[in-house]
């Protein structure tokens, strides 16, 4: 089968990759890019563990084909930290206990940050509509929800 | 499995023309690439038209109608402001669709071309009068909307046949559209019911009106007599209880485990009568 | 008042891992060169397999081994798993019919394994698996939560697997009889998946003259157990380990089939080998929660004291029986059967039923957010009945300050509680 060559830029890093057409972007960062912070937990957009950000989209990446990714440029959870500095939301994660398992967190903050560079003051019920699609078994949501509206608050105090 | 980034439609459509096997074009890939993750169809080719120039544009013409490409999606729609304003039943519609990821993916076209009876954008469109731009092996084509579904699942287009775009006429003056959708929780559901209405008014007299619902027919259809109901009337509780009537005697669902046929007709009346509101009142400047 | 002692929150060390994307969760840490599981599942509910044959999908491209029922025996493994009985009324013990690992003869719920195949690429795996050609000749389904049906186990008639109960039967039916009001709640609480965000899986590697089996699981030790069991290993010869998971609820608690297949496609092959869910394949074959039907009644004084409590549940088993599968709506809901109220006579009798469908185990407290919730129910519906306000009817039913530590009616020992003080905080 033909491999598809994919030059792409993830967390800021140019990168390239050989794919079968039929891999997921999730399979490649995983698989190819050893980059396995978005985690699989349906493979069909349901469950958002998956989520990164392709060209400041959020998205499924298993429901984009790395082939998809040529030229694109990719924000995965990895990129949040900036080196051992935690990014304001990954602190007050901890200070709310706003994760148990931690399989769903990754596809939470992905899609947490990507919602507010847009929105930097979101009221509580945009914040859980954005994030109706990141599913999440442990917490019930409720420390999520809090831990994310307090972090809004404080980054736009830092303003 | 072969994957092309064609660069124009009419590439696309040669490629298509010429496949041996299965083919299917990407878009979103919301629901092709389902299919493609649970074994229900494994394509041969694949032709990913995202690339082409302008499909991924949304565009006002100088008539006032709209021409939105085959690729732009959901979140795409609803940003656009202007479209937003004019046309708020069908923006509303597309953005019902699944989760912010989703709509970050799903676009009009693959929602018209997957053929569900219960897609959300299809009924507001075909309210909304709307067409595609279809490009083929003879050359482009444009097609209402409302003659694109021919059964669960199939559409009326041929091989070797993809859409470009998608039109919406002119909103022009003292028009109004609105897309109410039921499902059984508060997001990320397949519709129970759906309905479109768009119509147009002058002063308190609807002038003209077309109503469509979704999820209650084995394909998605305008339900003609609301639109004698309501043209040349003003809207009242008497039409508004006819409206419903008739929504619900042109309601043919199945039961399954979203709701029972007694069920999805009552509910189709009701929707029915609160779109009309809405639609009614948005023509009329009042929201 | 400030927050002292223990009890109180505490930030997690393991935290950060987890937010910038390093967990080593299964799929994260899986050796690069396993070779990929597939299993083969029943599509039927219920029937007999009277053709398989699995030569030509053997031949297949990048096949390594097929493993079915048949070559477990062939390789002295025991085809069977373990689980738990309890005790009937008549002192006889709970049905025990055999669980395989994998189904040989009959089988008996979609999703029940039949074989599992080992090849280089999952994609080769489930070309294979199609290629085996297996024939059934059905046999009607038994799903519905009753006694009765068509019989799946020669062993357990009417399909019960056990009858179970506690308490004084007869002194219990004699405060029915006497008492001044009694109330009478039907109760059905639904089947659950589980539905953790990562599905189960499983690897097994060599390391040395040993197996290491790594699964999403919630503790080591009784799967190791089992392995050396059922693959006649010592335990210098096997070690069980699990990774971070993401999300276990019970659900991940017991050693599933997969798992010593697995370990054994590594002694086979001598090569790594791992299996993954995919979702679809947890829904099919991850224990299920719940599925009971219960009658609560409650027998009242003249003051609404609680003279007795007396339930029947009909609970579902699935089509075998999981490691806990018959102790969780008997032994365990009984545990917190009369949960914080002063009540010393009880009945309580439960029938646990096979059907063909997915087995049962732990979920989420494992039988006692059942009891819970039939108790907290019937409370609420008796305060309906008896036209008293709810908050008031539990008051006069809570176990007073005094009489702490208080052994409760099934033998439990509580040290402390302050039961009105806690309610009352709802009120405001």
């Amino acid at each position: 089968m033909n491999k598809i060559h994919v030059s792409t830029t993830v967390n800021g890093d140019d990168t390239e990759f050989l794919c079968d057409p039929r891999e997921t972007l999730l399979d490649c960062l995983r698989d190819k890019l050893n980059l396995t912070g978005a985690k699989e937990g349906c493979g069909t957009g349901d469950c958002g563990a998956c989520s990164v950000t392709l060209d400041d989209r959020l998205v499924c990446s298993c429901l984009v084909l790395g082939a998809e990714a040529e030229g694109k440029k990719i924000q995965t959870v990895e990129g949040i930290a900036n080196g051992d500095q935690l990014h304001p939301l990954q602190k007050k994660f901890i200070e709310y206990a706003a994760l148990q398992c931690g399989i769903c967190t990754p596809g939470i903050l992905v899609a947490t940050k990507s919602l507010l560079e847009k929105n930097p003051n979101p009221t509580e019920t945009e914040v859980r509509y954005w994030l109706a699609g990141n599913l999440c078994r442990c917490t019930g949501y409720d420390k999520i929800i809090r831990a994310i509206m307090d972090t809004a608050a404080d980054m736009r105090e830092a303003h | 499995m072969e994957y092309y980034t064609p660069e124009s439609f009419n590439k696309a459509s040669e490629i298509a023309t010429n496949a041996q096997g299965i083919t299917r074009f990407l878009a979103g890939g919301t629901d092709v690439l389902v299919q493609l993750r649970t074994d229900m169809i494994s394509p041969d080719i694949l032709i990913d038209i995202k690339n082409i120039p302008g499909a991924k544009e949304i565009e006002c013409l100088a008539d006032g109608s709209w021409r939105i490409g085959a690729a732009v999606t959901g979140a795409e729609m609803s940003e656009h402001s202007e479209l937003k304003a004019q046309w708020p039943g069908l923006v509303e519609a597309m953005d019902l669709i699944g989760s912010t990821q989703i709509q970050g993916r799903a676009t009009l076209v693959g929602n018209l071309c997957n053929g569900s009876p219960a897609a959300d954008s299809v009924p507001a469109m075909m309210a909304a009068n709307a067409s595609v731009l279809v490009v083929g092996p003879n050359g482009t084509r444009e097609l209402s909307v409302q003659d694109m579904p021919v059964s669960p699942g199939k559409t009326s287009l041929s091989k070797g046949e993809v859409i470009s775009a998608v039109l919406i006429p002119a909103r022009g003056n003292n028009g109004g559209d609105a897309y109410l959708r039921f499902i059984p929780r508060t997001e990320m559901d397949i519709a129970v019911v759906g309905c479109g209405v768009n119509l147009r008014t002058d002063g308190e007299i609807i002038t003209e009106a077309r109503l469509c619902l979704g999820a209650v027919t084995p394909t998605i259809q305008v339900v003609s007599e609301v639109t004698k109901l309501l043209v040349g009337n003003k809207l009242d509780q008497t039409i508004l209880d006819a409206v419903a009537k008739a929504a619900s005697a042109a309601s043919k669902p199945i039961t399954d485990k979203r709701g029972t046929i007694e069920y999805r007709i009552e509910v189709a009346g009701v929707l029915a009568k609160r779109a009309t509101k809405i639609a009614y009142d948005r023509a009329r400047g009042l929201k | 008042m400030s927050k002292f002692g223990i009890s109180q929150p505490v930030k997690r060390f393991e935290n950060s891992g987890f937010l910038t994307g390093v967990g080593k969760y299964l799929d994260d840490i899986t050796p690069n060169d396993a070779l990929f599981a597939f299993v083969l599942r029943s599509n039927i509910a219920h029937g007999k397999i009277i053709h398989f044959d699995t030569s030509s999908a053997k031949d297949s491209d990048g096949i390594h081994l097929i493993i079915t029922a048949k070559s477990l025996y062939e390789a002295g493994i025991v085809n069977e798993m373990d689980f738990d009985v309890v005790t009937n009324i008549n002192g006889s013990s709970g049905a025990a019919p055999v669980r395989p690992l994998l189904a040989e003869n009959k089988v008996r719920f979609v999703g029940e394994p039949i074989a599992m195949i080992i090849a280089e690429t999952i994609e080769q795996a489930k070309d294979a698996a199609e290629l085996i050609e297996l024939e059934f000749s059905e046999e009607s389904p038994h799903v519905r939560l009753s006694e009765g049906g068509p019989i799946i186990h020669s062993e357990a008639a009417n399909n019960v697997a056990y009858d179970w109960d506690v308490g004084d039967k007869e002194a219990v039916d004699k405060i029915f009889k006497e008492a001044k009001f009694t109330t009478k709640l039907d109760i059905y609480d639904n089947r659950i998946i589980a539905n953790s965000i990562e599905p189960r899986g499983c690897f097994a590697e060599t390391e040395g003259d040993r197996i290491h089996l790594c699964f999403s699981g919630q503790g080591v030790w009784k799967t190791k157990e089992a392995l050396q069991k059922v693959l006649k290993l010592n335990d210098k010869q096997i070690k069980v380990s699990n990774p971070d998971v993401g999300g276990g609820f019970g659900m991940k608690h017991p050693a599933y089939p997969e798992y010593f297949l697995v370990a054994q496609a590594t002694r086979e092959s001598g090569r790594s080998v791992r299996w993954q869910a995919e979702r679809t394949e947890s829904m099919l074959s991850d224990n299920s929660g719940r599925d009971l039907q219960t009658k609560a009644e409650l027998a009242f004084d003249e003051n609404y004291k609680i003279l007795g409590y007396r339930l029947f549940t009909l609970s579902n088993l699935g089509a075998y029986n999981s490691k806990m599968g018959q102790k969780i709506q008997s032994e365990l809901f009984s545990k917190v059967l009369m949960g914080t109220y002063d009540v010393q006579s009880i009945y309580y009798h439960n029938r646990g039923v096979f059907t063909n469908t997915t087995q049962f185990d732990a979920y989420r407290g494992a039988g006692r957010p059942e009891a819970i919730y039939v108790l907290e129910r019937a409370m609420d519906h008796a305060a309906r009945i008896l036209k008293i306000d709810p908050l008031e009817l539990r008051n006069r039913n809570f176990i007073p300050v005094h009489k702490f530590p208080y052994k409760t009616a099934t033998g439990e020992l509580y040290g402390v509680g302050e039961f009105s003080k806690i309610l009352s905080r709802t009120e405001t």
